[in-house]
């Protein structure tokens, strides 16, 4: 038990009035200090703990009713979107997949060359003199060089090959050169070729023989620029 | 001050820390926690709506792209011949070669599925057909005669060809051995 008597009989002085005079300063100042104290501290107390409690309603717990009010009305909103943006999504697949359908006829279309317009090309450039004795066409692939920042990068692109046998009677052997050139500054085929590549001449019994491939650029919308 | 005095005190001073603590973790932690998962909450939605919105304001725009896409591969598969169309075009093609001085000395017909389809690599819906040739004829006539092929639809290609100079001559011209492979498109009966 703790004994709440607060004034100790053996702190009472025998004659009260002669000891009254000596203790009376220290009563004043030290028992009035600590009045003040008990009075200060619980009011303190008291403040601080209004304090956390103005704290928890007006700071925390007001404002939770406001955002789930905001909750609410943001997820409504929501709900009406989701649909809409449901079918976005469905119709973006679907734009996709017939984009690529799309892309697959477009790429056939651009990938055709006309073979007999070529054949011509190839056939009027030539010199009596010179005859061809095969010629082939086939999808292969192309080195072709790409100025980069880091310099010029070779990128193997699809491609078309062509190549033609020549055979060259040994008088006219001169006549090859010409004839790639032709082919290198006719106004079509400098739009739709890579690159056109000779072996060099090789000699038969009374001729020479040489091979030419054309490298065709595969698809129409790549073709080079007049 | 008395030993009581302290004792009271210190009393108080625990009474008062416990009130204080008994507050913060009943009422204001669970608040706070509370509030937190609400504020939490809104931005997971407010971030939501924003994204469904920018989702869903793309609809119109996506709409009238699949509507141009759309007309396009309809006019295409107008275009795109049908597998009768084709057996009538391989009806014709030996006629198609009479007239060019083509000869025809063999003609086969291959459909190409799974791994070989070159174009409708995914779409079942269409089919590929390649019809490998070997031909006859002179260098001019070869020439007419695939022109005249490929312009029977669009959906038809010179795939590849080899053309090997014979000695023989036909009408003042050299022959020429022709291998030579077309590719044809064709919706399938269901389109």
């Amino acid at each position: 038990m703790i004994n709440l008597n607060l004034l100790n009989e053996k702190d009472i002085p025998s004659n009260p009035l002669s000891s009254f005079s000596s203790n009376k300063e220290t009563i004043s100042s030290s028992g009035t200090k600590k009045n003040k104290w008990f009075v200060i501290a619980p009011l303190i107390a008291v403040v601080i703990y209004l304090g956390i409690l103005a704290y928890y309603f007006f700071i925390v717990r007001a404002p939770l009713a406001d955002l789930k009010e905001q909750i609410r009305s943001s997820k409504s909103s929501l709900a009406k979107l989701i649909p809409k943006a449901e079918e976005a999504v469905k119709k973006e697949e679907e734009l996709q997949k017939l984009k690529l359908k799309l892309n697959e006829f477009e790429e056939f279309l651009l990938t055709k060359n006309n073979w007999s317009h070529i054949l011509n090309i190839l056939s009027n450039e030539l010199m009596d003199e010179i005859v061809f004795n095969k010629m082939n066409i086939a999808p292969s692939f192309f080195n072709k060089k790409e100025k980069t920042k880091k310099g010029v990068i070779a990128k193997k692109v699809p491609t078309i090959t062509l190549t033609l046998e020549l055979e060259v009677p040994e008088e006219f052997s001169n006549k090859v050169s010409a004839y790639k050139k032709k082919l290198e500054h006719n106004k079509i085929l400098k739009r739709i070729l890579y690159k056109i590549e000779d072996t060099g001449l090789s000699a038969r019994k009374n001729s020479y023989s040489t091979s030419f491939k054309l490298f065709f650029i595969q698809s129409s919308k790549d073709y080079k620029n007049e | 001050m008395n030993k009581e005095q302290i004792q009271i005190i210190v009393l108080m001073v625990f009474v008062t820390a416990g009130v204080y603590v008994g507050t913060i973790l009943m009422l204001i932690m669970p608040a706070t926690d509370s509030k937190n998962n609400l504020n939490t909450q809104l931005e997971t939605v407010i971030q939501d709506i924003k994204a469904k919105k920018g989702t869903a304001s793309k609809l119109e725009t996506v709409k009238k792209e699949l509507e141009v896409v759309e007309e396009k591969i309809n006019k295409y598969n107008k275009n795109i011949i049908t597998p009768s169309e084709f057996d009538f075009f391989k009806d014709t093609l030996r006629d198609i070669g009479k007239e060019h001085n083509v000869d025809i000395s063999r003609d086969l017909t291959n459909v190409l599925s799974g791994n070989k389809k070159t174009v409708f690599k995914q779409d079942s819906l269409y089919v590929e057909k390649e019809i490998v040739l070997k031909l006859t004829c002179g260098y001019h006539d070869f020439g007419e005669f695939i022109s005249r092929i490929e312009k029977t639809t669009p959906f038809r290609k010179i795939m590849s060809f080899s053309i090997l100079k014979t000695k023989s001559r036909k009408k003042n011209k050299n022959l020429l051995n022709i291998n030579l492979k077309i590719l044809s498109l064709m919706k399938d009966n269901t389109i």
